[in-house]
């Protein structure tokens, strides 16, 4: 692999905030560079732990909260459903 | 006065919540921690007349009849601008409703004092917050209280209340109560609403209680547990009320090696040893990849932060402290990799770690590498090297919040035996599997009745 370009984060920064409509003040970009070096840091640290394409991210999207939002949902139409979906949710999400 | 003996005292009658409310206000006025930023003396009486009336009346006005409480002032208030420590917020218009958990400490007779300082935006170890000044620690006034949760811990510590409430993203409640040597419970991620309270870096948000007392925090756990719709965080598993647990019979208990036995001063291991002896242990446990994940927990929290508050940084930067500004700015920037590298590294550090919980039941850790250091300090030696002070006091902190398991901190009682510097408190970190928080508290009632930790008092 070709050595990788070395990181100029005063540059980036400057580069980065135009990307993301942020008006970056010159008085700002010392401390704003100096914590993207730390960043730079704390992300080599993340990159050294391999990873399969398996490892997915932490966050996981919930289409609802457990029957929780179904329920509510379902409560208006029929009272009866509440009770026994969160019943449900209780059981399943209680801790052994 | 604890909590649960000012409770017993006004549901017996024998004390009115009234009286009680307006000494925890004058308190409040002579306060000299800097503590509060908001004293809400009209809500106070208000509420400590109705629990008058109920007890009068021969009605139950609820486990924290007549309690005087306080809360860090991300959480909303009704009729109060939540400020989160920031001068930006003052602009914003009063809230409408109060929190959840303020919602639920008053339903169960609290009296709600008033709002307190904080790092701003949560984003700090030390609440030296530029707008409203920083607060002092109660053991030594030059000293920082410790943060985001600052004014939290030292309205508790300096017994200004007996219950506050403060929000831990990667520390803020277990670092301010080991500087100032309270107890502080960081529940298990998604186990209590966060409604109401204005988040910082929403994947790793936490809202818990301190007090001077294992009872007093137990009483305020429990009266806070409660199912919330409003909080997409929250995991509700059904209430799992700990008052009264006590007792370690079963539990294994390791204490943490590797990188929880380096990158700290003496007396943080010190105390870790001093409770392990108590409980009899010297089995050593590793958590792996813990310094990966506070790597990872850096980015994320970096990066959340930067992008909540985008909107203000590119219209008013200069508006915002100048010790938050930088980081929130340069979070905004971040590249997209990093930050999704670190959310897989997240979820891999969780798989690696919870691997642990079947070698042991809780954990011990220090909680602070070091005793509070002066406010204005900037650097400090570390493992022999010369290192930024303030970052480093989350070193032990952040993995753990990074993967939401549940913490008590627990002061040490007497700070001095064990070392520390100026008999200055210091605090252990308590550490239980998801959804355990009954193991910790068994723990920690234990540890108190041993004398091994309390609440250690204020000299001056």
């Amino acid at each position: 692999m070709p050595d990788s370009p070395r990181f100029e984060p005063a540059e980036y920064a400057r580069a980065a905030a135009a990307a993301i409509g942020l008006p970056l003040r010159d008085q700002h970009l010392p401390g704003v560079a100096l914590n993207l070096s730390l960043a730079a840091r704390m992300a080599q640290i993340v990159e050294a732990l391999p990873l399969t394409p398996a490892d997915e991210a932490a966050p996981a999207f919930v289409a609802a909260n457990a029957a929780r939002d179904v329920t509510s949902a379902n409560a208006a139409r029929d009272p009866a459903s509440a009770n026994a979906a969160r019943d449900v949710t209780v059981a399943k999400a209680a801790p052994k | 006065m604890n909590a649960a003996a000012i409770a017993a005292e006004v549901r017996a009658g024998r004390r009115q919540a009234a009286d009680v409310a307006r000494e925890a206000i004058a308190a409040a006025r002579t306060d000299r921690f800097n503590a509060y930023t908001e004293i809400t003396e009209a809500r106070a009486l208000a509420e400590a007349a109705a629990v008058d009336a109920a007890v009068a009346a021969g009605r139950d006005p609820g486990p924290l009849a007549g309690v005087p409480v306080a809360v860090k002032n991300l959480f909303d208030l009704e009729g109060v601008v939540t400020l989160a420590g920031s001068k930006i917020n003052r602009d914003d218009p009063p809230a409408a409703r109060d929190a959840f958990l303020v919602r639920r400490l008053t339903a169960a007779g609290a009296v709600m004092i008033g709002a307190l300082n904080m790092d701003e935006y949560a984003y700090g170890f030390t609440t030296e917050n530029e707008h409203h000044g920083p607060s002092r620690n109660p053991h030594d006034l030059s000293r920082m209280a410790g943060g985001s949760s600052g004014g939290s811990a030292a309205a508790v510590a300096g017994g200004l209340v007996p219950i506050a409430l403060g929000s831990d993203t990667n520390g803020s409640i277990r670092v301010p109560s080991s500087l100032c040597g309270i107890w502080g419970l960081k529940p298990t991620y998604g186990r209590l609403s966060r409604q109401g309270g204005f988040l910082f870096a929403a994947s790793f948000d936490h809202l818990g209680p301190f007090a001077r007392s294992v009872a007093d925090l137990a009483l305020a756990y429990d009266a806070m547990q409660g199912e919330d719709a409003e909080d997409p965080a929250q995991h509700w598993v059904g209430p799992a009320p700990v008052s009264g647990l006590t007792g370690i019979a079963g539990l294994r208990i390791g204490i943490a090696d590797d990188h929880f036995a380096r990158n700290g001063h003496a007396e943080g291991f010190a105390a870790v040893a001093a409770v392990a002896k108590a409980l009899g242990t010297d089995k050593r446990v590793t958590i792996p990849e813990a310094a990966r994940g506070r790597a990872a927990a850096f980015l994320i929290t970096m990066a959340e932060g930067g992008n909540l508050h985008l909107p203000n940084l590119r219209t008013r930067p200069d508006d915002f402290d100048v010790a938050t500004r930088d980081r929130f700015l340069a979070g905004a920037l971040l590249p997209a990799h990093w930050v999704q590298q670190a959310q897989r590294v997240r979820a891999a550090y969780r798989a690696a770690a919870m691997k642990v919980w079947e070698e042991v039941d809780v954990i011990l850790a220090p909680a602070t590498p070091y005793v509070a250091p002066a406010i204005g300090q900037n650097m400090v030696e570390v493992d022999g090297q010369t290192i930024p002070v303030r970052p480093n006091l989350g070193v032990y902190t952040q993995p753990i919040s990074c993967i939401g398991w549940p913490v008590i901190a627990a002061p040490i009682a007497d700070p001095a035996a064990i070392g520390a510097p100026q008999g200055l408190p210091i605090g252990v970190q308590l550490i239980a599997p998801p959804w355990r928080e009954d193991a910790l508290f068994r723990v920690a009632a234990h540890l108190e009745t041993l004398g091994v930790c309390a609440a250690p008092t204020p000299k001056a």
